[in-house]
């Protein structure tokens, strides 16, 4: 998926557990376990402000955006 | 994609849920798993009827009236259990090895639809006790169990219709068959909505 979650890395940044995370923001862990291994069909924006909030950060330092390359485009590259 | 991601968070039975609705799951698993063992039974029942019946056909050569009620008089001495007024065919009617054939295989059919049928309902029933009640596999086995009451259905009624195949035919009355396809193809058309608000239902456990 192009969209990429970084809550590991703030995560880590801000040294906190997802356990921590998962209660200050009012989600359970497994929906934070979703949510960082990129499974999320979408998310709300209370959701992301309430993470904002806890972790001190833009939502562009938790979401970003890698533009999947296909196999066409990188045999052009190559050439 | 929703059953992969349950299975790499190692989630069972689903995302967390209410208390009184952990309660109500409960029962549902308890109820399902009785109502599974009484599915055993029925088709424990469904293999040794099939099994009395093709004895009886193949070898019986009595005189009293009856197909099934041989069986019963092979097996059970003194109970008397009349059902040629039921299926319309005794043994006085097949006359010919021929006319056992096709009635045994016309039987067959039938036993196995009723097999079906019961299979994929204690299928259905493995999953409710297993706690996937309202999932697009759990609606996939009530599409299947749909799929096998109409079958049930079209052999019943050819069963009907069998006694009109072979000469002779004293009695022959009708059979549920067609009523039997009507609740398959109604159980059919509940399992597509319930298949499409189960997707929906998991499209929206994975919005955050």
């Amino acid at each position: 998926m192009p969209i990429v979650v970084n809550v590991d890395v703030m995560l880590a940044r801000r040294k906190m557990r997802s356990n921590t995370l998962a209660e200050l923001v009012g989600i359970t862990a497994q929906n934070l376990s979703v949510l960082k291994t990129g499974k999320a069909k979408a998310i709300r924006f209370s959701t992301l402000e309430r993470l904002c909030e806890v972790l001190e950060c833009e939502p562009g330092d938790l979401l970003a955006y890698e533009k999947e390359l296909n196999s066409d485009e990188e045999t052009s590259e190559d050439k | 994609m929703y059953y992969q991601v349950r299975k790499e968070i190692g989630l069972k039975g689903g995302f967390k849920m209410q208390p009184e609705n952990e309660a109500r799951l409960a029962r549902i698993k308890k109820l399902s798993g009785i109502l599974r063992g009484i599915c055993k039974v029925f088709l424990v029942f469904c293999v040794i009827g099939f099994l009395a019946q093709t004895r009886s056909l193949a070898f019986s050569r009595c005189q009293t009236s009856g197909v099934v009620h041989c069986a019963y008089w092979v097996g059970f001495n003194g109970v008397e259990f009349n059902v040629s007024e039921v299926y319309g065919v005794t043994n006085r009617d097949l006359v010919t090895d021929s006319d056992r054939v096709v009635f045994g295989f016309i039987f067959a059919l039938g036993f196995g639809a009723m097999f079906n049928c019961g299979y994929q309902l204690h299928g259905l029933l493995g999953k409710y006790s297993r706690g996937d009640v309202f999932t697009t596999e759990s609606a996939g086995q009530i599409r299947k169990w749909g799929i096998a009451c109409v079958l049930l259905g079209v052999f019943d009624l050819g069963l009907t219709l069998t006694p009109h195949l072979i000469a002779n035919v004293h009695n022959g009355q009708s059979g549920g068959g067609l009523s039997l396809m009507g609740i398959g193809l109604v159980i059919m058309a509940i399992s597509w909505i319930m298949e499409m608000a189960a997707e929906m239902r998991e499209e929206q456990d994975l919005v955050i």
